[in-house]
């Protein structure tokens, strides 16, 4: 036999094609880590702009048959509420609106969920969880007593209204974040009218 | 030489003593000449009317006029026609020629038409004497003419009535001598007592025309004097607190005792005017007042309780007496820890315990309190939130502490006390701070 | 040149595994881009139906709306169907109306938009017709005699005296009018006078008429008093030298007799309600409606004497309402003096108005009757009151259910079955009613029409006298302000036919 039929790879060869297999793995596995860790944040944000706006539809759908005259606390710029109590009306009798049982949506003691309740404290009382993934405070505002966010309220929470005559101005943030990573914040803001 | 200088002081005497015989002499001319004008017959000062061309040279020459002038003029005004001019119709007054007749006889001096006025009170004059002479003093008098009003417009026979123009005429006349002498609101508590109750109506509605505290306290005074008086003055005090006029605790006690009357008419009066003065106080009583067996009286209640509160519970006793015993708890439990952060607090605290004070209307006065002290804070920031907050509660209290800031040096700070005025007083005055501290006496 | 060919176990050697590297990653990508697609469009439909929802809320917003603005024109409040809904951009409604109590109807309407849907309802009390843009009118009877004065103003421009245009006023009857003036009291009416359908107007002496005199198209039916339920108090006969407060709110007596000498200040707002009511000479009657308006409703006899005085607070007519109710057994006299800015309306019994007391506003009686040199200031601004009065009051609005008919691409048109080309817009979905108009043409022809509305061409029309949609009055909310009796037009009108 031949010196020629016994050919291989020098080491040289050989750690050199290890070296560009492992160079072009560890590229392979940053672009799949960053697709992946960009397909979650993607994700988380959606998942929470989605879970935003239903909540802010909710909400605003619960208080567009209120009266504001039947709306405490007095929440008005530059000192928002993190609660709303109100009433709906069920319809007419004798001439004279019918109103239902007292509601409430606000921000749980812990601050992080949203949640609706009625007759809160009575026998009969009734409280939904809408959403528990509530900021502490809204988006770019720093507990410090000033406006920070540029939208003349201060100091306000991830759940804040402020009224002005028969609108309603609902301001939502809620936050994700997964052990030590970036946290995802999504806000969400709208007016509505009161239609009583 | 000795003759000449003996001539030149001989003309000096002369001319010393002309000249100082000219200035003795002028007054008396001039006394002569007035009283030459005095005895002017009505016929004279009918020629004045005839011979003034425009109502301009009218005033002028009737302004030259003596004493004697005076009932003339009267009676042009309530004949409301020239002076006769030796027999023939007379012709009826103008407006405009009434007004300078008016305006000079009004501008006669005092004491001219308060002897005339006098004589003409003890006359008895007739009712359109009477009008024209209330009118008269309403011009020119002030609080010494008050009970000379009253006897012009008094019948001498006091059991009869008083006629309702009268009347009428009486309030007007008194409330434009109370806004020209504002010294003699004080004495229309003796004035009530010392005429009689017939006119006292009429004097409460006076001194209601008058915006001062001085008013106020006088009204206030004047309750428990007389039961049938004291529903005018509770509604006059009402009117008072819907304007925004700061009432002081002294008056708004003596409105809260009525409340504790069996009279249901008194009860809504007494309700009423609680509601107006937003008195925080009387929620106690107004909240045992929801179960009143008189539908007037609950209806009543439930509107001051909605006043005071700025809730709507509508008719619903229920929750008004839960709404406060809520409110009670709030105050015994946590209220003072709450005024120390507002009083004390900076930062984020002080908006915290702000934002937290916003849902108790019913303590809104000391809370507004409590606020004013942080008008006085360097940090701009935590004294526009102190102002907005303050125009929110809506407290009366805090009105001297804005009206100081509106003076401040930042236009932010002054802004933010203007819209508070404007929130707490309902009036759109504009910021210049002069009219806001008129408007608050 | 040679051509090296390799032989199979050098291609052999040759394989590698680039190619499957390649495959994995490409793979991986693919699959987190799949996944990430689908959930995406998962979130995307869900948003989807949440704008779908809401679109559904705002059509059916506009729904109640079309069907609230016709209910201000005698319109039934009835758009469009299940079967045949109204077409509005992408969607459909349909409003159904219920009429809950006398005069206060409720309105229900369902929206669709591609998969949302929405239901909402509100409550609304009609407007009422207000009678006091009639001026002075008296329904058996006016009688104007030497020296009165009759005419207007517009309290909205500012008072009487600022005004130079003091014409517009309106006088009218059901029957004939007489007016009466003499050389030295002439009467005048500033505005037009107009007796009951084929009745005319007397005219005696020294009378100048500035407007019509032309007779009434057709009767005046007024409308009865709907006194409040307010509990009565006992007789009170007030004698005493301090005023008598009636505080805002509600108050009644089963009379109230004002003795001489003695003051009444009734505080707005209320609703004072009495039995009777007599105010005896030198008494006087203070109306304060500085906080509010104040209502006055009298059962029984109401007297105003002479040498009494009445006077208001303010200046706007509108805030004082003066109601007689029944038929008392005397004529209701007010001889009082003073200025009374109201509105007096005794529908079953006589009015004396006496000279001394100046109105500014309007009076409606059964008879009226004026005495001696009496004035009567007709405050044009009522018409505007009178067509905001006429608008429906909102009393409840509420959801009555909101979600989606299916999947995100749902189609309303197919749900329903309906061919979207078929259906009409919001305007041509009211329910049909029969419509009776007078009205004239731009020739200025008579016209008149009885029939279904969808058979009427409005086109036509350029002054509508009367209209009626089933028996209802129908009031057109942008039409110009009128005041007084429509007029007859003195010739019979042509009768139209079906026209569409």
């Amino acid at each position: 036999m031949s010196q020629r039929g016994r050919a291989g790879f020098t080491v040289i060869e050989a750690m050199i094609a290890l070296v560009i297999v492992g160079l072009v793995l560890t590229k392979l596995t940053l672009v799949v880590d960053q697709a992946r860790r960009a397909h979650e944040e993607e994700s988380v944000c959606m998942a929470l702009d989605d879970q935003a706006l239903e909540l802010i539809d909710r909400i605003s759908y619960a208080l567009y048959g209120s009266d504001p005259q039947r709306i405490t606390p007095f929440m008005q710029t530059p000192l928002p509420a993190s609660e709303i109590h109100f009433q709906v009306t069920l319809g007419v009798e004798n001439g004279e609106a019918v109103w239902g049982e007292p509601e409430v949506i606000g921000l749980s003691e812990q601050g992080d969920s949203v949640y609706w309740g009625q007759n809160v404290g009575e026998a009969d009382e009734r409280m939904v969880v809408w959403a528990n993934t509530v900021s502490e405070l809204l988006q770019d505002e720093v507990l410090n007593g000033v406006d920070d966010n540029g939208n003349d309220l201060a100091d306000e929470l991830g759940l804040s209204f402020v009224m002005d005559g028969k609108s309603i101005t609902i301001r939502l943030t809620l936050e994700r974040s997964k052990d030590d990573e970036k946290t995802v914040q999504v806000t969400r803001e709208t007016t509505i009218t009161c239609r009583n | 030489m000795r003759s000449g200088k003996g001539t030149g002081r001989r003309a000096a005497l002369a001319v010393l003593v002309i000249g100082m015989a000219a200035g003795l002499a002028a007054p008396l001319v001039a006394q002569g000449g007035r009283a030459s004008a005095s005895a002017q017959t009505p016929a004279a000062i009918a020629r004045l009317f005839d011979e003034a061309r425009t109502p301009q040279e009218l005033r002028r020459r009737l302004s030259t006029a003596g004493p004697e002038a005076v009932p003339i003029l009267f009676r042009c005004l309530v004949d409301d026609h020239y002076p006769p001019a030796g027999g023939g119709e007379r012709a009826a007054l103008t407006p405009e020629v009434r007004a300078v007749v008016f305006d000079v006889l009004c501008e006669r001096p005092r004491r001219e038409l308060t002897s005339f006025l006098e004589e003409l009170a003890a006359l008895p004059p007739s009712t359109s004497e009477r009008l024209e002479a209330q009118c008269v003093v309403g011009r020119f008098g002030s609080g010494d003419h008050a009970r000379l009003l009253a006897r012009l417009t008094l019948e001498a026979d006091p059991s009869a009535p008083i006629v309702p123009e009268l009347r009428a005429g009486f309030t007007e006349a008194l409330s434009a001598m109370l806004a020209r002498d504002g010294a003699a609101v004080s004495r229309m508590r003796e004035l009530v007592a010392d005429l009689p109750p017939r006119l006292s109506g009429s004097i409460v509605d006076a001194l209601a025309t008058v915006p001062s505290d001085e008013a106020t306290r006088c009204l206030a005074s004047l309750l428990g004097r007389s039961t049938g008086l004291d529903p005018l003055i509770l509604a006059r005090l009402a009117e008072r607190g819907r304007a925004g006029v700061h009432i002081d605790e002294n008056t708004q006690e003596a409105v809260r005792r009525y409340l504790g009357s069996a009279d249901p008419a008194i009860l809504c009066a007494a309700a009423h005017t609680a509601g107006e003065l937003r008195d925080c106080e009387a929620v106690e009583v107004l909240v045992q007042l929801v179960d009143h067996p008189e539908e007037r009286v609950r209806s009543s209640v439930f509107a001051a309780l909605a006043s005071i509160s700025g809730l709507a519970y509508g008719s619903d006793g229920a929750r008004w007496t839960s709404w406060y015993h809520a409110e009670m708890r709030w105050w015994d439990e946590e209220a003072d820890a709450l005024l120390v952060r507002i009083e004390r607090g900076h930062g984020a605290e002080f908006a915290r315990a702000a934002r937290q004070a916003m849902e108790h209307r019913l303590f809104r006065d000391r809370i507004a309190e409590a606020f004013a002290q942080a008008l006085r804070r360097n940090n701009l920031e935590e004294v526009r939130l102190s102002c907005r907050a303050l125009g929110q509660l809506g407290s009366t209290t805090a009105v001297r502490g804005l009206l100081e800031c509106m003076q401040a040096s930042d236009p932010s700070v002054r802004e933010a006390a203007w819209k508070a005025l404007q929130s707490i007083t309902g009036s759109d005055l504009p910021p210049e701070s002069d009219s806001w501290t008129r408007l608050n006496g | 040149m040679k051509m090296r060919v390799r032989s199979s176990e050098e291609r052999a050697g040759r394989r590698g595994s680039a190619l499957v590297f390649s495959l994995v990653a490409v793979s991986t990508v693919v699959v987190l881009a799949a996944s990430f697609t689908q959930y995406a469009s998962i979130v995307s439909s869900r948003q989807a139906q949440a704008v779908d929802r809401k679109r559904a809320f705002y059509v059916a917003e506009a729904g109640l709306a079309e069907a609230y603005v016709g209910l201000t024109c005698g319109k039934s409040g009835e758009v469009g169907s299940q079967e045949a809904p109204a077409l509005l951009g992408e969607g459909v409604f349909w409003t159904h109306a219920t009429e809950l109590s006398e005069g206060v109807i409720q309105l229900e309407c369902t929206g669709m938009v591609g998969s949302g849907r929405a239901k909402l309802s509100v409550v609304a009390r009609r407007g009422l017709e207000s009678v006091f843009t009639l001026g002075v009118f008296g329904n058996k009877a006016v009688t104007v005699p030497a020296g009165s004065r009759v005419d207007a103003y517009d309290s909205s421009q500012g008072s009487y005296a600022s005004q130079s245009d003091k014409t517009g006023a309106a006088l009218g009857s059901n029957a004939g009018v007489v007016i009466t003036g003499t050389a030295a009291l002439p009467t005048v009416i500033s505005g037009d006078v107009t007796p009951g359908p084929g009745k005319t107007v007397t005219v005696m002496g020294n009378v100048q008429i500035s407007g019509s005199t032309q007779p009434a198209h057709a009767p005046t039916v007024l409308p009865g008093v709907d006194v409040p339920a307010v509990v009565l108090g006992p007789a009170t006969v007030h004698n005493s030298a301090y005023p008598l407060v009636i505080p805002a709110g509600q108050c009644g007596y089963q009379s109230l007799t004002i003795k001489s000498g003695s003051q009444l200040l009734i505080q707005g707002p209320s609703t004072v309600v009495l039995g009777a009511l007599s105010v005896e000479s030198s008494a006087d009657v203070t109306f304060d409606t500085t906080n509010g308006p104040i209502e006055l409703f009298v059962s029984g006899n109401c007297n105003l004497a002479t040498g009494s005085l009445v006077s208001t607070s303010g200046t706007e007519p509108a805030d004082v309402l003066v109601q007689v109710s029944g038929t008392p057994t005397s004529p209701v006299t007010l001889r009082a003096s003073g200025n009374l800015y109201g509105l007096v309306f005794v529908p079953q019994a006589q009015v004396i108005l006496g000279s001394p007391l100046k109105v500014f506003g309007a009076l409606v009686a059964d008879k009226v009757t004026l005495e001696g040199a009496a004035q009567l200031h007709f405050d044009k601004n009522l018409a505007a009151v009178a067509a905001e009065e006429r608008m429906p009051r909102q009393l409840a609005w509420r959801i009555i259910d909101m979600g989606s008919i299916g999947e995100a691409s749902s189609d309303p048109f197919d749900v329903l079955g309906l061919d979207k080309t078929a259906l009409l817009p919001p305007a041509e979905s009211h329910k049909d009613q029969v419509l009776v108009i007078d009205y004239y043409d731009y020739s200025n022809v008579y016209h008149t029409y009885d029939g279904l509305e969808s058979q009427f061409d409005w086109t036509v029309v350029k002054d509508v006298i009367e209209a009626t949609r089933d028996a209802e009055d129908v009031f057109f909310p942008r039409s110009p302000l009128k005041t007084g009796l429509k007029k007859s037009p003195g010739v019979l009108p042509v009768v139209d036919g079906p026209m569409v």
